[in-house]
């Protein structure tokens, strides 16, 4: 190769760059004849190639594969153990989500779903049945009971639900509140009043016995 | 060139006994081949023994999990490669957010996990060499200690690194010269050179 006809600089790059391949003997072959022949134009190469050849030549492959071999001997099983664990850990997750799944949806059926006894309690057909209604009449005489059955049907009667009690359930409050003591009578007043206006109530009980239902 | 087309076939048999069987052995054989490199490489990113340690057992884990995904466009190396790269950029970002709320000095931190990694048994004068050496790389430009580590030691291809690293393959012959030239003025002034080595047999 023709020096001359190259830019000085340029081929002194290259040759720089084939200086470490060569010391180390990795330089293929068409490479390494051209690096010789040129060598002798660069003597700070010639003596940077043998300092490099010099100073290496203790820096040995075999002890950097000895030293990371040495550093990396548990490896293989650390990771077989770190990666069975992962697996097993995902295995068990694929079992435990499903059923999370499921424990999770009834939670939220449970929180965002109201029981069907209350929803029975709330729907007015459900609300005074006519067994209800002879229990109301039978129970009438008892104060204690009467004060009880009061209670229980205190909290039902809503607007919503008392247009649709049947005429034995009027009948029953009615005679409840006929049949009452002064406690129980201003409970039911009291709650009754608080759905509906006096003239409202004395509709409802007044015409009682012209309906079938309200 | 024999040599590596057996080895690719090598590698690409083992990935594929791994996906089809899942097996034990086709899985140790894999980190057997590449836990050097994959564990040297960590330890020239992360300086510290433990982490490198760490770093390379999540390196292979994060490998099986993909192995079926690997396409083979490049080697397995260049892809380990890349997932080692990966792995220690999210050790460091780690440790620097733990480092911030912690009062401990991390060079001491450093120092007593590299001296806890060298037991009694492999405390010889290879393993003093090798930790003397890698101090003197880490002195070295990210690129040019790439460049040194991947063709001397790892003999690998100009046009396989600079795929790895990103660079042309001028700028990396360059690095690889300055590297050898640095590391050179480094060995011939070192202590472990002018002597200490007597004896010793490659």
């Amino acid at each position: 190769m023709d020096i001359q006809n190259k830019d000085k600089a340029d081929f002194r790059r290259r040759m720089e760059e084939m200086l470490a391949d060569y010391a180390f003997d990795r330089l293929p072959m068409s490479e390494k004849e051209e690096f010789e022949q040129n060598l002798s134009e660069f003597p700070d190469i010639q003596l940077e190639l043998l300092e490099v050849q010099k100073v290496f030549s203790r820096v040995y492959r075999a002890d950097f594969d000895e030293y990371f071999d040495r550093r990396t001997r548990n490896l293989s099983v650390h990771v077989l153990q770190r990666f069975e664990t992962k697996a097993h850990l995902r295995r068990v997750l694929s079992k435990l989500i499903p059923a999370l799944s499921i424990v999770a949806a009834f939670v939220a059926f449970a929180i965002f779903h109201k029981p069907s006894s209350i929803e029975d309690a709330n729907s007015p057909m459900a609300m005074v049945t006519q067994s209800d209604a002879d229990y109301l009449a039978s129970a009438a005489s008892n104060d204690d009971e009467i004060a009880a059955i009061l209670n229980d049907i205190a909290p039902m009667l809503t607007p919503e639900t008392i247009p649709a009690l049947s005429i034995d359930a009027i009948n029953s409050i009615d005679m409840l509140s006929a049949v009452s003591t002064p406690f129980n009578e201003s409970l039911l007043e009291d709650q009754l009043l608080s759905v509906f206006s006096d003239s409202d109530l004395n509709n409802i009980l007044g015409e009682s016995d012209d309906d079938s239902s309200l | 060139m024999f040599q590596q087309a057996i080895a690719v076939e090598n590698d690409f048999g083992l990935v594929k006994e791994f996906i089809q069987g899942d097996s034990e052995r086709a899985a140790s054989a894999f980190v057997r081949r590449y836990k050097s490199f994959v564990y040297s490489t960590a330890f020239r990113h992360l300086k510290s023994h433990d982490d490198a340690d760490d770093a390379s057992q999540e390196v292979f884990i994060r490998a099986f999990k993909n192995l079926a995904t690997f396409k083979g466009e490049s080697s397995i190396q260049t892809w380990l490669y890349r997932i080692t790269l990966n792995v220690c950029a999210n050790m460091r970002r780690k440790k620097r957010f733990t480092s911030f709320f912690s009062f401990d000095n991390d060079e001491e931190e450093i120092e007593i996990a590299d001296s806890a990694g060298i037991s009694p048994h492999n405390s010889t004068e290879t393993n003093d060499f090798m930790e003397h050496f890698n101090k003197m790389l880490n002195t070295l430009p990210e690129k040019q200690r790439e460049a040194f580590a991947l063709r001397y030691f790892h003999e690998m291809s100009y046009e396989e690194i600079s795929v790895m690293l990103g660079t042309s393959i001028g700028g990396l012959k360059a690095n690889y010269f300055h590297a050898v030239k640095k590391l050179g003025e480094l060995l011939k002034n070192s202590e472990l050179l002018t002597g200490q080595r007597h004896g010793y047999t490659k």
